[in-house]
Order: structure tokens, then C-alpha cells, then sequence
């Protein structure tokens, strides 16, 4: 990052990418591409019915057909339901919880390091201090915690993440409103009489937003691998609805027998989460505000 | 995110439990002496030594056995190894243990004669005191077995090898009770640590524990029917299935139950294990909570019965484990006799409902706690689905094993799934216990069958039990206060170098007899 920084002033594109380093960028795009329209239409196409069981239909393998004629393309898992549409519906259900975290908790984040960065002081203090205290406490055991308070269901969910992730965001954005409340335009802005929430969200904000929507897009797949992890233990969503990580914990007792349940939608995770990774960090390299000033 | 990686931790525990297996060897020459010798470290859990390692799946919390756990199955086999009882079941007969024989000259007075050379672990003898203050104990204790003992009116001493029991009622079941009372030596049993490492007077005594992992027994040598033929035991809890039966195949455990269903088949090919299985006293059941709308209404329950398909269920789900329940225990269980089974048939069971006026179907919920018994999720997924058949919504809310109990027994949910295990053998245990409009467990009242169940525990004429009980299941059965889909069989399983193992009906095997081949 250093030698970047360095960089002449007024560089539009960032350095050469390293060799099929686009190659990546792209892959990953498609795939989380793929992933967004599965997660958005999927459960349209292959509805899934978290209820309904077929236990003659238990354990199938995949590419079987099932007592009703159709074809389970993924098997079937220890109730009888298919796990193609298991998967597809937890790629809806993880897709939820993530842009629901980053709307909650980035939201609440965006604003309270905004008020925190813009007026400092005691305000400063008090908001950035108990993110600091949230910091210390490990994370998966403060969601495993609330988790266990609220109970399982998917809005819980999305509330233990987002007081789990608020801070991360509040921290980003409150160094950008630090750099940015000192710069002339704004100055000029206070100076005309402009009043505190219009510099706040006309002065201020463009300048946070960058930063955040890249941190946001590697936040993603790290809520994803959260809500699968809570779901793996129990804490997540209610056990009627799919969640990548309660098939996974569901196929645990069946390694052995029925490999499939636990290795398929745990590779599908991986993937998604290694995709939206690449992604972030490539769009952070691309957009980094650093290398347009 | 995920649990913390297994492999820092299995090393650790492998070489902590090669440790033990080197103090187990230390204690089987050496009563008493500890020593850690490294012995045969290098060779892991296959080594012989003497040391049987048993895995559970429910973890071993707590060492009281007659406190507020004292009814599950791992104090129940805790309690099995390290303390006494006056009497034994053996084989469906009540027989001699600590008491060499009793009396019973009126109906109300129970007269046991004492063995005098029993001693505790820390050397000194067990006298008719020490029973005496273990059935108080017992009967006053906040647990779920001190029900058994509601017609307690005193108990006393006559010499140090004598104890009288007398109780205000005639009380059939004073034998089958005194089989799963444990005895614990008079006044030192009220340490407030003694339950960190209590002292028996069973063939094993406890020599570490560490609560939730794992309890570690050695042999008690100078036990008086024989010194065990294992020099120790490590009774582990592994909740994951597949972990617990992987150590299992590996050696690294020798012996375990339960046994998941769907791997029977796959185990029965491994030469290196030997399978058992048996009748049991488990049962699973769907209790509905019957002081609760809708379920108030009989009419509701049956249909709600109506709406499961058992059979199906036993050969998909349960097909080498279990058969189709006739009765709320199990055919093994004294008492038993056969009902009409509830047909499988949703339009009965939808008109059932429309009956009781609720045609609409209505929405209710359904909790469990996953490690009451392997594929409970299965089961609890199939009802559900099944419910739904017929119109009625059911919320699934799986719970930890401490919150569950916390709610089942403050009656706070509309249906409840779970095994229950009649651990006496006896019907008196899970009629008689769970059933009263006294012990409310499931919020059901019905002054005939308290009448019944009254009776069948203050007869001393067993056939006269008999029939009572046998009209307690009828009209348990026909009152549709739970769902009662199947009973299991116990399958065990042990590595071929594991001998003197024999099966039993519950999940507390005496393992005196067990041992490894050098």
C-alpha cells in the first residue's frame, strides 16, 4: 500500500493488475453474480418447503429419483427433502441476513461514527468507547449470547449481527469524517450558514461512502459465514427454515453415510464466500479513495 | 467462526486420556496409588490396560444421585457404578444386594436384613444408618425420583444391620424403588463439596471428574460381590454421533450406546466390533400439554395421533431399533398391556378436529432437546410435516438441554417431544411418576386414573398390579394425553477386545463384569 500511496496524484486507473489478476476479479464477479440472481429467483424457479417431509425418500444420493418422480439433483437429506432446493433457499436466507446486517448495522455504523467523527469531543468519546468495549468481548460469543437470549428466528439473527458488526463500520466511518470536516469545501459550506445535517449529508457523506460500500462487500460474505455458523450450532434461523449452516450441521451425523447433506452446500458456502472476498478486495484496490485524491 | 478447530484439543485429550490409562494400570496393582507412568502412551486407546473407555452422548453435569437430575440416564449409569442399592433388578426379578432378604409383615412395614461387609471407598463399613439416612435423603430431595417415595412415613434403625420402612399407604413398589435408590454414607454426604467426588460403596469409586467431559472411576477392590474385572473405567461425553462412533471404530472408546439407526448395517460389517442389542424400557413420546388450548379437548389429541404414521416411520427412520409402541411403556416394562393402535388416517384426524370445532386447523408449537436421543430432529421434522397434513401449524423450537428442562417441568410449551426411559423396570416408575393430577407434569387431571395408578402402588399383590397398571395404559392410551409412536431397542456397541458385556433393558448398564483382554 505504500508504494501506492506514493503515486502520482491524479492516477484515474490504479496499478497494473498483477497477471490474471483480472481473470479473478471476473470470475469472482460472475460467480457472486450467479449467487445474487439464485439467491433473488432461485427459491421462484426450485421452491423449497421447509415443512413438508418424505422420510421413504431419506438419504438419496445425488441425481436419484425420488418416490414422486422428480429428480433430486443434490440428493436428498435425512427427512426426505431435496437438496437442491435446500440450497437454493439458504442462498435466499444467507443473502437476507447479510444485506439485512449491512442495512442495520452499517446503517446504524454509517451514522453514529458520522456524529462521532463530525463533532468529536464527549459525543466521540462515549459512542467510540463502547465500540471499543464491544471489540474486546469475542465476537462469536456475544452473537452466541444474544442469540440464546432472543431465541432462533431470522430476524434475531440479523439483530445479533448487526450489533456484532455495527462498531467495524462506525470505526471506518468516523476516520473518514475526521479527514474530511477539516477540508476547505466544508469549512466554506459552515462559513455560508449551511446547517449541521445538510454538511452532514451533502459534504460529508459522498466522501464516507466509498469506503463503506467496499467494506461492505467484504462484510458480506463474512455475515454469511456468521449466520451459517450460528445456524451450524443452533442459534440461527428456526430449524423449518433453510440455512446453509443447519443442513451442514444436519449432514454431520451422516458424513459417513450420506456424504452429500454436509459437503455439498458447505462447498457452495465456501465458494460464495471465497467469491465475495476476491471481489471486495479487488473493488477495494480499484476504489480506494486513497488513489484519487 | 466455526467451533473451534478439533485438533490442538484432541491432542491434548489423547494425551491426557493415554494418562489415565497409565493411572488406571497404576490402580489395578496399586489400589489407591496413582501414578502416571507413561506406560504405553505411544499405542493410544488400543493398548491393553485394564481401563475401559465408555462413551454417552448426554454430558455428566453433576454427581448427586438423588438430586434434580438423578432420573437421567448418565447418573443413572454414574450411579450404577459407584454406589450400592439394596436391592437389585436382575432379569425382571427383584433380587438381594446390599439387603440379604426382607420381610414384609404387615402391608405397611418393610423389614430388610443387612449385609455387614460392605464398606465405603474411604475404608469404613455401611450400616442400617446409612440406608436409613439415604431413603430420607431421597424422598425429601427436590427430584424427580422423590415422587416414587410420596408414601414415606418413616424409616428406622433396629441394630446396625437392620432397616424398617414404614409407609402410610401399602406400597407395591417399596422393592422396585429400593433398586434404583443409591445409597450414600450418613452425614458426609452433606459436605457441600462431597458431590465434587463422592464416596460409595459400589464396585467403582470416583478418582476425577470434570463436569460435561468426562468422569473417571477406578476399581473398588475389596467390593464385596467381587472386585470389578476392569481396573477403571473413563466414562467420556461425546454428544456429536458420528465423532462418538468414529472413536468407537478407532478404538479410542470401547464401548458406547446409543447407536444411530441408519449406521446398525455399517457397524454389524466392521470385524473389529461386536454389536448387542435388547428389549428396552425407552419409549419415545409427544406429550401434549393438556391444560393448554387446544389440547384440552381429547378430541384434539387423538387427531392429532391420527395425523402420524408410526409404521411408516419405524421402517424408514427407526428400522432396525425400534417397533411400533402398543402402550405408554414399553412391552419389557411390568405392567404392560397391549392397546388398539391409532390408525394412521388424517381424514379421521381431520374431522376429529372439525369435531372439536376446528376445522380451520390452528397453530401451536413443538419443542425437544436435540441430544435426548439421536434423530430427534428427524422425528420432530416428520410430525410437523405430518401435522401440517391436516391443517394444524406447528412451530419447531429445538432447545439446549437446560432450557428444556427448565421449561418442561414449569409446564411452559404446547407440545413436548422426547424418549423417557422406565428405568425400575416397573410401570409404577413412568405411570405412576409422570402421570398423577399431583405430579402435573403435563398439566393433564383425571381423578380415575390417580385412583388406579393409587392403587396399583399401594397393592403388594403383583397380579392386582398388574391389571391396574394395564387399565392406567388403557386410559392413558384412549385419553390420548401423549403420542406414543414407538419403543426402542437398546443396541450397544463394543470393540471385540471388550469382555463380559451383557445388555440391559436401560442405558445403565452395571459394568462391574466388563473388561478389555490384555
Amino acid at each position: 500500500m505504500a508504494d501506492l500511496q506514493a503515486a502520482p496524484a491524479g492516477v484515474a486507473r490504479p496499478r497494473p493488475r498483477r497477471p490474471g489478476g483480472g481473470v479473478t476479479f471476473w470470475v469472482a464477479a460472475g460467480f457472486t453474480a450467479l449467487y445474487l440472481l439464485v439467491a433473488l429467483f432461485g427459491p421462484l424457479v426450485v421452491p423449497y418447503d421447509g415443512i413438508a417431509t418424505s422420510i421413504p425418500d431419506r438419504l438419496l444420493p445425488p441425481l436419484s429419483t425420488t418416490s414422486t418422480g422428480t429428480t433430486a439433483w443434490l440428493g436428498t437429506d435425512q427427512v426426505g427433502r431435496d437438496l437442491f432446493a435446500q440450497v437454493v433457499q439458504g442462498a435466499r436466507v444467507s443473502l437476507l441476513v447479510a444485506a439485512g446486517t449491512i442495512l442495520v448495522g452499517g446503517g446504524a455504523g454509517l451514522l453514529l461514527g458520522m456524529v462521532a467523527g463530525y463533532f468529536g469531543g464527549a459525543v466521540d468519546s462515549v459512542i467510540m468507547r463502547l465500540g471499543d468495549i464491544q471489540l474486546a468481548f469475542p465476537g462469536i460469543l456475544l452473537a452466541i449470547l444474544l442469540a440464546a437470549v432472543l431465541g432462533p428466528s431470522l430476524l434475531n439473527v440479523i439483530i445479533v449481527l448487526a450489533v456484532l458488526r455495527w462498531v467495524i463500520f462506525a470505526r471506518l466511518v468516523r476516520g473518514s469524517t475526521l479527514a474530511t470536516r477539516g477540508r476547505e469545501f466544508v469549512d466554506s459550506a459552515r462559513v455560508l450558514g449551511v446547517g449541521t445535517p445538510r454538511i452532514l449529508r451533502r459534504y460529508i457523506l459522498p466522501a464516507v461512502l466509498t469506503p463503506f460500500v467496499v467494506t461492505a462487500t467484504v462484510q458480506v460474505g463474512l455475515m454469511i459465514v456468521a449466520e451459517a455458523s450460528l445456524s451450524f450450532l443452533g442459534l440461527g434461523v428456526p430449524p423449518d427454515t433453510a440455512s446453509w449452516g443447519t443442513t451442514i450441521a444436519n449432514g454431520r451425523e451422516y458424513l459417513t453415510t450420506a456424504w452429500w447433506i454436509a459437503t455439498l452446500p458447505g462447498a457452495v458456502l465456501a465458494l460464495v464466500v471465497l467469491a465475495l472476498g476476491i471481489l471486495g478486495d479487488q473493488m477495494r484496490d480499484r476504489l480506494d479513495p486513497k488513489l484519487r485524491s | 467462526m466455526h467451533p473451534p478447530a478439533a485438533p490442538a484439543v484432541r491432542r491434548r485429550d489423547f494425551l491426557r486420556w493415554t494418562g489415565i490409562t497409565a493411572v488406571g494400570l497404576g490402580a489395578l496393582g496399586l489400589p489407591g496409588c496413582s501414578v502416571l507412568s507413561g506406560g504405553d502412551s505411544a499405542s493410544g486407546g488400543r493398548g491393553g490396560s485394564g481401563v475401559l473407555t465408555v462413551a454417552t452422548q448426554r454430558s455428566l453435569d453433576n454427581l448427586d444421585p438423588h438430586g434434580p437430575f438423578a432420573a437421567t440416564e448418565q447418573i443413572r449409569l454414574f450411579g450404577q457404578q459407584v454406589f450400592d442399592t439394596l436391592v437389585a433388578r436382575e432379569g425382571g426379578q427383584l433380587v438381594p444386594a446390599v439387603a440379604t432378604s426382607w420381610e414384609n409383615p404387615e402391608p405397611t412395614v418393610w423389614r430388610f436384613t443387612l449385609r455387614e461387609d460392605v464398606t465405603w471407598h474411604d475404608g469404613s463399613p455401611l450400616t442400617a444408618e446409612d440406608a436409613a439416612y439415604s431413603v430420607r435423603r431421597q424422598a425429601e430431595a427436590d427430584s424427580p425420583l422423590s415422587n416414587l417415595w410420596s408414601a414415606l412415613s418413616e424409616v428406622t434403625t433396629d441394630g446396625p444391620a437392620t432397616l424398617v420402612v414404614r409407609t402410610e399407604q401399602p406400597l407395591g413398589t417399596v422393592l422396585a424403588n429400593l433398586s434404583l435408590l443409591r445409597l450414600l454414607p450418613a452425614g458426609k454426604a452433606d459436605a457441600p463439596d462431597f458431590f465434587r467426588s463422592p464416596i460409595g460403596s459400589g464396585p467403582f469409586r470416583v478418582t476425577s471428574f470434570v463436569p460435561g467431559d468426562h468422569l473417571e472411576l477406578a476399581a473398588h477392590t475389596t467390593y464385596w460381590n467381587g472386585a470389578p474385572a476392569a481396573g477403571g473405567l473413563l466414562l467420556r461425553s461425546i454428544p456429536e454421533v458420528t465423532t462418538r462412533i468414529t472413536a468407537l471404530e478407532s478404538g479410542e472408546v470401547q464401548l458406547t450406546w446409543p447407536l444411530p439407526s441408519d449406521q446398525i448395517a455399517r457397524l454389524r460389517q466392521n470385524g473389529d466390533l461386536r454389536l448387542y442389542d435388547s428389549p428396552s424400557y425407552q419409549h419415545w413420546f409427544n406429550w401434549f400439554n393438556c391444560s393448554r388450548a387446544p389440547f384440552t379437548d381429547p378430541r384434539v389429541r387423538q387427531a392429532m395421533w391420527h395425523a402420524i404414521d408410526a409404521e411408516s416411520l419405524v421402517a424408514n427412520v427407526f428400522p432396525e431399533t425400534a417397533a411400533v409402541a402398543q402402550a405408554p411403556i414399553t412391552s419389557a416394562v411390568f405392567g404392560f398391556a397391549a392397546q388398539r393402535p391409532y390408525a394412521y388416517d388424517p381424514q379421521r384426524a381431520r374431522d376429529l378436529l372439525a369435531e372439536a370445532g376446528l376445522a380451520g386447523g390452528f397453530r401451536t408449537s413443538l419443542i425437544w432437546n436435540r441430544t435426548q436421543a439421536p434423530q430427534i430432529r428427524q422425528v420432530a421434522e416428520t410430525f410437523v410435516s405430518s401435522w401440517r397434513e391436516i391443517g394444524v401449524e406447528v412451530v419447531p423450537q429445538e432447545l439446549e438441554e437446560a432450557q428444556w428442562l427448565e421449561r418442561l417441568l414449569a409446564l411452559d410449551w404446547d407440545m413436548d417431544l422426547q424418549t423417557n426411559v422406565t428405568a425400575t423396570g416397573d410401570a409404577d416408575y413412568t405411570l405412576g411418576r409422570l402421570y398423577t393430577s399431583a405430579a402435573n407434569r403435563l398439566g393433564y387431571a383425571n381423578p380415575e386414573l390417580d385412583t388406579v395408578l393409587a392403587g396399583a402402588r399401594s397393592s403388594v399383590d403383583q397380579a392386582e398390579r398388574e391389571r391396574l397398571y394395564g387399565r392406567a395404559c388403557q386410559i392413558l392410551w384412549e385419553d390420548a394425553v401423549g403420542i406414543w409412536p414407538i419403543e426402542m431397542r437398546m443396541n450397544f456397541a463394543t470393540t471385540t477386545d471388550v469382555t463380559g458385556f451383557e445388555p440391559t433393558p436401560h442405558e445403565a448398564p452395571e459394568l462391574r463384569t466388563v473388561n478389555r483382554a490384555v
